[in-house]
């Protein structure tokens, strides 16, 4: 190990962000040990520089009504075709990408955020808070989840933004993080080292953010990993039924397309083809990331595969 | 060579000259360094020795369970003539349980959590049967498993009801019970037990031994039973092997190594037993081990020896029987072999 | 007499309820006062209440019935002010060496915690100082400590470490429970010299928890025996582990192994402690179903803490001598243990 042991006055290092530094420091080796991670992140960052950097190399107004020939297969000028209005494929999948991301980063991050919270209180103070948080997340669970999304979504009038999407898929995707984070806390609670920070004078709030929170946090990454891939397949889900913001082409919104113009029965294959090879990739990538994550989180798994 | 084979012909597992080292980033630890000893068939045989003098690390390489960062780097393991040492994984696989059996340190909760103590047991004895005969699966009913495991039970003295719980539904001396249970399914004519009763309290420690003592006595198995406390071996088995630093530094009948101490290490050990005799009660090991990556040269305990003299710093003593059934591993006997 | 630092009076605590609930305690009273430090060992088996009691003299558990109290104030009522004094002037050290550490941090965050919490130093060389010197005191060098993780350290450290942490608050008294049973037998001897040093030098009183005689003999001077829940004995410990009285005790100090060819430990047949089938609640003395001197009397009602010569026994063996009796007739060990016992440890014990 990098430690240095002189004999003389020694600096204390005791910090969250000295930890971790650290860590992220040594993250190199994790990677390398961690192919699962490693692998999916390189899809990920592939799918984000084609969803980026793509625009710069191709011409992203063809991904407008009318710009191309409609109905072409895949050619050389076509990479992946072009559909029935008139937009070439791949400029569709380039714009596509980073609004369909947009939306899981939002929902996934506020819906991981809420659950954290509630997760952490319940969990920690138990008694009657955690008994009601409990009970609301498992009945909100317990509740058809896309019906209600539908509801909401065909109730909001006029036009819909990729924001307002993400904010109505978010209202449905506390209630997972919030159950799984919470038992976590409550299996930390009962750690020896909590019951040795209240003998070190800490308050609660203080064992919640340094003595919980830092060994939580790989597994929060991969909660959060976890909510934004839900978060896009919902929405992808209510995009599909033209549930979604019918302005941007959205991955989501493209397949809706290519159902409404009867692509599949027309024999334009690759109207299908590009997005949802596209989201299978997306979602590989975050499995891969996620099931990486958790190994990190739980060292168990890491010796069980050896 | 001089070392402990030259013992009864007869012997059940011969151990000549083990070897086991761990290659760590630091450096080699020689674990276990030069072993010999022999376990004669139905004896209660003791290895005894402060922690990480290489105990549990002669269980697991006489088990041929050694994982990297660690092998057998030498030595012969001699089970009736047979070298385990140099058995192919797959011959080695049905020696395993059906011939010797190893209660692992620690094993009574390393039990799974999540099965029945009944699966548990059933699977041991199916997967070394699979072993054994291909994939010949249903060899034997679910009514026939299902008896032997409670016979199994009822002879380490718990009830067969016991079958159907899960471990936290158990006491530490319970689990440690059905441990032994599943280290005999097979019957096995050596179990080697490691450190079974460290962490339960002496009522039910005395129990577990008096399980473990019926046990063996119904199969007519030899005992290897691993552990620190001396006077647990001075009660329990036959002759104890000291060890310190990856090797032998004494093995005899455990009488007379108690009664008359030869080399300075075991000494030491048996004078800091606290006894309730004594009015100044507070007695401690001088000196601490070295560390297992730099060994001092020589003999391995003479920084801490209080008897040292010139050649114990330069040569390495050899274990060789100094009396008859007394071997020792140490200069101050150098001109006591007795031919 | 003052006020005792820590009191117990009729402490119960049971867990669960109806058909599963578990008496971890029962009716436990106790005092520990802070005019001379002392060192109390509680043994008994594995499940006869004693972390539940460690855990009630700390307040991270309430008692079901009876009242903890801390200079004369029940836990639950503390003040902000009496509640910071308590934290800090009662302190513990736990079983597990890794599990007390928290694997995200090296573990000098085990030792500048307090020293923040508390505001024990003005300024951060301060901090350091006073963690190599309590490091120091119990025989480690702060060099070869200090930016470790738990993991890169022996057991033996680890709970050396743990021992520095408490010693930099100046508790008046530790409550440490099994302190050496996860630590490796050779390394023991160590940590009960660091307990012994924190108590002749710096004055700071021991309930010492251990399942193992031996040790309590070692280091206490007191010496309570539970039995499910329930005092079996107490006294002076070297009186009570020389001559046991109450069978309990007298089967414990049979089960030690010896290296005594005599004493033929594997023959003695003992009835199990019916592991598995609890009795949550039972009328007579809690030892009656393995006794080898039940008598009819012992089945009906629960046996009292006799006074006999030298100790407090919970025995109707002992019946001939005078109870002990509840609230007005509490016992001061201290004064049973009579001469050549060091200090009076001002300890009361009653049932
Ligand atoms: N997996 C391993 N990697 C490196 N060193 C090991 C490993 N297992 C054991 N050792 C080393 O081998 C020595 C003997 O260990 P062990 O056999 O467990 O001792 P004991 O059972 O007597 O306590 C120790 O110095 C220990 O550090
Ligand atoms: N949190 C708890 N919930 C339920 N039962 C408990 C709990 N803590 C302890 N007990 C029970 O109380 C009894 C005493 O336990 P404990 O105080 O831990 O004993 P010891 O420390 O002497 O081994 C045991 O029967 C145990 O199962
Ligand atoms: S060989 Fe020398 S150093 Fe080793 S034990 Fe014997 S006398 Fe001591
Ligand atoms: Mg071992
Ligand atoms: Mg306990």
């Amino acid at each position: 190990m990098g430690v240095t042991t002189g004999t003389m006055a020694p600096a204390l290092r005791d910090s969250v962000f000295t930890e971790l530094r650290t860590r992220v420091r040594g993250a190199g080796g994790h990677l390398r040990r961690n192919p699962k991670l490693l692998l999916g992140l390189v899809m990920l960052i592939a799918l984000l520089a084609l969803g980026t950097l793509g625009p710069l190399v191709i011409d992203t107004d063809t991904a407008r009504p009318m710009s191309v020939i409609p109905d072409q297969p895949p050619s050389r000028e076509h990479l992946f075709g072009t559909e029935s209005q008139g937009r070439d494929m791949l400029a569709l999948v380039v714009r596509g990408i980073p609004l369909t991301v947009e939306i899981g980063l939002i929902a996934g991050a506020i819906g991981l955020g809420i659950g954290t919270v509630l997760g952490f209180i319940g969990g920690y103070t138990g008694g009657i808070v955690d008994t009601i948080i409990r009970s609301a997340a498992d009945i909100m669970l317990t509740v058809p989840g896309l019906l209600v999304l539908i509801v909401v979504a065909a109730s909001i009038e006029g036009l819909v933004s990729v924001e307002m999407i993400a904010l109505v898929v978010a209202s449905l995707a506390w209630m997972f993080p919030t159950r799984t984070i919470r038992s976590q806390v409550l299996s930390l609670r009962e750690r020896p080292y909590v019951e040795m920070a209240k003998l070190n004078g800490m308050s609660g709030p203080q064992i919640i953010f340094r003595e919980l929170m830092p060994n939580l946090l790989p597994y929060l990454g991969a909660s959060f990993v976890g909510a934004v891939g839900s978060a896009i397949l919902a929405a992808i889900g209510l995009e599909a039924l033209g549930l979604g913001p019918q302005n941007e082409p959205t991955l989501g919104m493209t397949i809706y397309w290519a159902i409404f113009y009867s692509a599949l029965l027309r024999g334009l294959w690759w109207w299908w083809a590009a997005p949802v090879g596209v989201i299978v990739i997306l979602f590989v990538s975050l499995f891969l990331i996620a099931a990486g994550l958790d190994e990190l989180a739980n060292p168990r798994l890491r010796r069980a595969e050896s | 060579m001089t070392t402990a084979t030259t013992q009864t012909a007869a012997a059940t597992l011969r151990v000549e000259d083990l070897r086991v080292q761990f290659h760590t980033p630091r450096g080699v630890v020689r674990a276990v360094d030069g072993v010999s000893f022999t376990l004669r068939p139905g004896e209660r045989f003791g290895l005894v020795g402060e922690s990480g003098s290489g105990k549990s690390t002669i269980a697991l390489a006489l088990m041929r369970l050694i994982k990297p960062p660690g092998r057998i780097a030498g030595g012969r393991i001699l089970l009736e003539d047979e070298d385990l040492a140099a058995l192919p994984e797959d011959a080695m696989r049905s020696v395993r349980m059906a011939r010797i059996a190893l209660i692992p340190q620690g094993a009574m909760n390393s039990l799974n959590p999540v099965m029945r103590v009944k699966q548990q047991i059933i699977d041991g004895i199916l997967a070394h049967e699979r072993e054994r005969s291909g994939s010949r699966n249903g060899s034997r009913s679910k009514r026939d498993l299902e008896e032997r495991v409670a016979e199994l039970l009822e002879s380490v003295g718990l009830r067969r009801e016991v079958a159907e719980r899960y471990p936290h539904e158990l006491s530490g001396g319970m689990k440690q019970r059905v441990c032994i249970a599943i280290a005999i399914a097979l019957r096995p004519s050596i179990i080697i037990a490691d450190e079974p009763t460290s962490a339960l309290d002496v009522v039910v420690q005395r129990q577990i031994m008096q399980t473990l003592g019926a046990v063996q006595a119904r199969l007519g198995a030899s005992v290897l039973l691993i552990g620190h406390d001396m006077g647990l071996m001075a009660q329990f088995v036959d002759r104890v092997g000291v060890m310190y630093g990856g090797k032998l530094a004494e093995i005899g009948p455990t009488r007379e190594i108690f009664a008359e101490p030869l080399h300075p290490y075991t000494q030491m050990l048996i004078s800091s037993l606290p006894s309730f005799d004594r009015e100044t009660s507070f007695v401690k090991l001088a000196g601490q081990p070295h560390s297992p990556l730099n060994p001092p040269s020589g003999c391995v305990f003479h920084p801490r020896c209080p008897r040292a003299f010139e050649p114990c710093p330069a040569r390495v003593p050899v274990l060789r029987e100094v009396r008859p059934d007394r071997f020792v591993s140490c200069h101050l006997y150098d001109g006591a072999v007795e031919s | 007499m003052t006020t005792p630092l820590l009191e117990l009076k009729h402490v119960t605590k049971v867990f669960g309820h109806g058909e599963g609930a578990t008496v971890a305690l029962s009716d436990f009273s106790f005092a520990i006062g802070e005019d001379a430090a002392t060192i109390v060992a509680v043994a008994g088996e594995s499940g006869s209440g004693k972390s539940t009691l460690a855990r009630l003299m700390l307040g991270f558990i309430s008692p079901s019935a009876g009242e903890v109290r801390y200079r004369g104030t029940d836990l639950r009522r503390l003040s902000r002010a009496e509640r910071r004094n308590f934290r800090r002037e009662i302190q513990a050290i736990f079983q597990d060496p890794f599990g007390v550490y928290n694997p995200f941090y090296r573990v000098d965050h085990l030792l500048t915690t307090p020293i923040k919490n508390f505001k024990l130093a003005s300024s951060r060389a301060e901090a350091r100082r006073q963690i190599e010197t309590a490091l120091a005191t119990v025989g480690l060098n702060p060099g070869e400590i200090l930016g470790r993780y738990p993991h890169q350290l022996s057991g033996g450290q680890r709970q050396r470490i743990t021992i520095a942490r408490a010693l930099l608050l100046r508790p008046r008294l530790i409550i440490a429970d099994e302190p050496v049973s996860m630590v490796d037998a050779s390394l023991r001897a160590t940590i009960l010299e660091s307990l012994l040093t924190l108590n002749r030098e710096f004055g700071i009183s021991f309930i010492y928890i251990t399942h193992d005689l031996t040790t309590a003999y070692q280091i206490s001077e007191q010496l309570i025996i539970l039995y499910r829940g329930v005092v079996a004995e107490a006294g002076p410990a070297k009186q009570v582990i020389r001559h046991p009285q109450h069978p309990y005790t007298q089967l414990l100090i049979r089960s030690i192994p010896t290296p005594d060819p005599g004493q033929r430990w594997m023959e003695e047949v003992v009835a199990s402690s019916g592991e598995g089938t609890d009795a949550a609640v039972w009328q007579g003395c809690p030892f009656a179903s393995r006794c080898p001197h039940v008598m009819p009397m012992c089945q009906e009602e629960r046996p009292p803490l006799y006074l006999t010569e030298g100790a407090a026994v919970s025995c109707y063996l002992y019946r001939e001598s005078p109870t002990i009796e509840e609230g007005d007739l509490t016992v001061t060990l201290g004064a049973l243990a009579g001469a050549g016992s060091r200090g009076n440890g001002s300890i009361t014990v009653g049932s």
